[in-house]
């Protein structure tokens, strides 16, 4: 076994500047999602007024002073809405990201530590996940424990696991037969230890590129739900939920509340498509 | 790139869409002329050969009438199958399917059959078809919809009492069962053919068979129903005008408005409140407001602050009724003063007249709120208001009453619920655990507000869900339904709504009207409440 074997090949993919990976686009991309995300923070600093009062007498107001975006049917002011709004997608998106990054490393390490049957059984649970579609598994998930954020979050979580797991199995099986986890096996350090120590922080590219690509991902299906009112519920500002509360307005000619919350999705989504295609692609746990 | 590319043009096209959709600040829906809704629109000049109507609530489960308990079925079952008794578009009840009725007590009703009445298949309707139908309502394997402890509860004797005679005789006197007669309680269907059919009866495969204007040539599963003119109606004079009618099943308000503006569809009863404004300026057609027996309230369950009388009626007037009347229902709609609508006082007129005038106004009075709650014990102040997650209306009347509550120092929770659970609420305690009250946009079934307020205020009364009783309440029930003579009814339940009102088991919000959509060139349907049970169908044609 020669040195360069047992090299730890961390450094190598350290090496590479994130800057420069990330080019012109990518950055544009990182400063809409840092924008989104104060201006979510920031929401009371920005907008005095309250996202889930308002009064009919006010509904459909044109922009004003008073109130920048206008108003919706119910008469709240739209850019607080928008707002607060970004708080429950991104916070949702996120939490479902964390969840399936977080279960799908275990599974790829277990699978890969294990191998042979522990890594079919793993290989055969993740196929059976792949049989749901996400939203009818969120639906399911609805129809057991009821509406609201907190469940379809951790349904859509499950979902994404095996997109997370398939993808970061490849990768953490490839590390298993490297030199550098060879050698620290014959120091005779556990399982766990080499898994979690020497594995994980080779595979953590891997794993934050998915995490930007489903987040998006996650965004749409989220606000899906939440337009079909599985998701958030009212009175929370929701940009899902502010498109499907903005349809029937649409009749009234009022098109203001689905527009701007859908434009917001679509910036979303697409500024961590592209962050997460320039970290990695696909080839990174990102959902097909 | 290909991604932002697309993202930016979407941005665009939809910042674009915004600016032209939105309205200028302050516009306000045209006033309407609610103070002498219409009970029918201009009668057809001409025969139709076809028309396409909508069902805005959806596809029917089954035309089977003993489980026509909702809009989609009973719109269509009501000209399929008829009556002994028929509820006129005025709400006048006339004899139908029996040529008269006697009482001499409100204990025996006798009803004296036609004998000129055939079903679909040319087979004369006869004593025993009547006696089988009327009597299902009473036999649990049939699974009867309209089973209730009230009517159907109350019936101790169904008997064929001559060879076109059938009598009824109640446990206790009830002046409101003749108007039972105009609903599916009182619609008769053929035996025969009830009892050949067995499990498939009312579907699709199984069918029925009635003695209606209109028969049923085929009905499409998830796509239409088709129903044809019976030309050998019993009734030569009230022969149907339209030959061929399809029904369609477009339950999305956006699609509703732009069939309707398109004439893809001739018309529809219940168009959405959020297309009123357009389809009123459309010039595909008219939109007619009419006389309607709808109520939209908050019910109460009974627990939580909402428990309270002195909270709801604190709450009704604390919040502004008016403006939800004027915006959200594009002023299409009204506030009573009372449970019962304007239009459900069919009798009594210088009784009830009075009697509503007397009940506390409907104007926005927070002064007068807060003084009703001095003193009040309201627990946790936070009130949790379920309502169907898809009906966006709510929500906004919702937001409007948690502005009333805030200023009274309470909190509402609005939650919403998937319509297809929400059903549950009205037949199930379990289904309203945790709610303090829930959202409904209730009706009459019949227009007497006796057999209304009986739901919601008698003990074990159907829409009774706070579970209150008081014997005071149930005296004046039992008086009123034992008054045959309507100006001594109509003393008894005046002043039973006075003592239901002072309760206030529901918060009245608004009062709808019948919202009715025809194209240019055909007319003639009812424009009130009466479709669930009347052959609207049958009145449609060429104007």
């Amino acid at each position: 076994m020669t040195a360069q074997a047992l090299e730890r090949p961390a450094v190598r993919r350290r090496g590479g500047d994130l800057a420069d990976r990330l080019g012109p686009l990518g950055l544009a991309a990182v400063a809409v999602v840092a924008l989104i995300t104060l201006a979510a923070l920031c929401a009371p600093l920005i907008t005095s007024h309250d996202p889930a009062i308002g009064s009919v007498i006010e509904r459909y107001q044109g922009p004003s002073a008073e109130h920048l975006l206008g108003t919706d049917q119910s008469g709240r002011d739209l850019l607080a809405r928008l707002l607060y709004g970004a708080r429950t997608s991104l916070l949702g998106a996120a939490v479902v990201v964390l969840l399936a990054g977080a279960g799908g490393a275990l599974l790829a390490l277990v699978a890969a530590w294990f191998g042979r049957t522990v890594d079919a059984l793993v290989g055969r649970v993740l196929d059976l996940l792949f049989a749901f579609p996400n939203l009818l598994l969120a639906i399911l998930a609805v129809a057991v424990f009821g509406t609201g954020l907190g469940q379809v979050t951790v349904a859509l979580a499950i979902a994404y696991v095996p997109y997370t797991a398939r993808v970061l199995r490849s990768v953490a099986l490839r590390e298993r037969r490297l030199g550098y986890v060879q050698a620290a096996e014959l120091q005779g350090l556990s399982g766990l230890v080499v898994s979690v120590r020497h594995i994980l922080p080779n595979i953590a590219p891997q794993i934050l590129t998915g995490a930007a690509i489903n987040f998006g991902y996650a965004m749409i299906d989220l606000a899906a739900l939440s337009f079909l009112g599985l998701g958030v519920q009212p009175p929370t500002a929701d940009w899902g939920l502010m498109v499907s509360q903005g349809k029937d307005s649409l009749l009234q000619g009022h098109a203001q509340q689905s527009v701007f919350a859908g434009v917001c999705i679509v910036v979303a989504v697409a500024a961590f498509s592209v962050i997460g295609e320039r970290l990695g692609g696909r080839k990174a746990g990102g959902r097909a | 790139m290909r991604i932002c590319a697309k993202a930016v043009l979407a941005a665009s096209l939809s910042l674009g869409l915004a600016a032209c959709g939105g309205g200028p600040a302050g516009q306000k829906t045209a006033d309407r002329k609610l103070d002498d809704l219409l009970v029918t629109t201009p009668a057809a000049q001409r025969d139709l050969d076809k028309a396409t109507w909508n069902l805005p609530f959806g596809e029917p489960a089954s035309v089977d009438p003993i489980k026509a308990f909702n809009y989609p079925e009973n719109t269509v079952v009501a000209n399929l199958c008829e009556g002994l008794t028929r509820l006129d578009p005025d709400y006048s009840l006339k004899p139908n399917l029996a040529e008269k009725v006697e009482t001499a007590d409100q204990k025996t009703w006798v009803f004296t059959l036609r004998d000129d009445v055939r079903f679909w298949d040319g087979t004369p309707m006869t004593a025993d078809d009547v006696l089988f139908s009327l009597r299902r309502h009473l036999d649990p394997d049939e699974g009867s919809y309209w089973a209730s402890d009230q009517i159907t509860g109350n019936i101790a004797s169904i008997e064929k009492t001559g060879e076109h005679q059938v009598t009824i005789t109640l446990k206790k006197p009830d002046a409101t069962l003749n108007s039972y007669m105009a609903t599916p309680i009182g619609v008769v269907v053929q035996r025969a053919q009830r009892e050949k059919a067995g499990a498939k009866y009312g579907t699709p495969e199984g069918g029925v068979m009635c003695t209606g204007p209109y028969t049923v040539s085929s009905w499409a599963k998830g796509s239409s129903i088709t129903m044809l003119r019976n030309d050998a109606y019993w009734d030569a004079s009230r022969r149907a005008k339209t030959r061929q009618v399809d029904l369609r099943f477009i339950v999305d308000p956006g699609a509703i408005a732009s069939a309707l503006e398109t004439n893809a569809i001739d018309g529809s009863y219940d168009v959405p409140i959020d297309a009123v404004d357009r389809l009123s300026a459309s010039g595909s057609g008219t939109l007619y407001l009419g006389k309607s027996l709808q109520v939209v309230a908050v019910i109460s369950t009974g627990s939580g602050p909402l428990g309270d009388p002195a909270v709801r009626r604190a709450l009704a007037l604390a919040t502004d009724r008016d403006a939800i009347a004027a915006t959200v229902f594009s002023g299409t709609a009204q506030v009573p003063r009372s449970l019962v609508p304007r239009g459900g006082w069919t009798y009594g007129d210088g009784v009830f007249g009075p009697a509503n005038d007397a009940l506390p106004g409907t104007a926005k009075n927070l002064d007068e709120a807060k003084k009703l709650l001095t003193g009040a014990d309201l627990g946790n102040r936070t009130i949790t208001i379920a309502y169907p997650s898809e009906r966006q209306f709510y929500a906004d009347i919702l937001s409007e009453m948690s502005n009333a509550a805030r200023e009274l120092g309470l909190t509402i929770q609005p939650k919403g619920v998937p319509s297809a659970q929400y059903g549950a609420f009205f037949s199930d305690a379990k289904a309203r655990a945790g709610y303090d009250g829930f959202m409904t946009t209730n009706y009459m079934d019949v227009p007497d507000p006796l057999a209304f307020l009986r739901t919601i205020a008698a003990k074990g009364g159907s829409q009774n869900f706070d579970g209150h009783s008081d014997p005071e309440t149930q005296s004046l029930i039992e008086q009123a339904a034992g008054t045959l003579e309507e100006s001594e009814r109509a003393k008894a339940v005046a002043e039973l709504q006075t003592k239901v009102m002072e309760r206030m088991p529901w918060i009245p919000i608004a009062a709808p009207s019948v919202r009715l959509f025809l194209r240019k060139g055909v007319t003639g349907v009812p424009a009130s409440f009466v479709y669930l049970y009347y052959p609207w169908a049958a009145d449609l044609g060429a104007a």
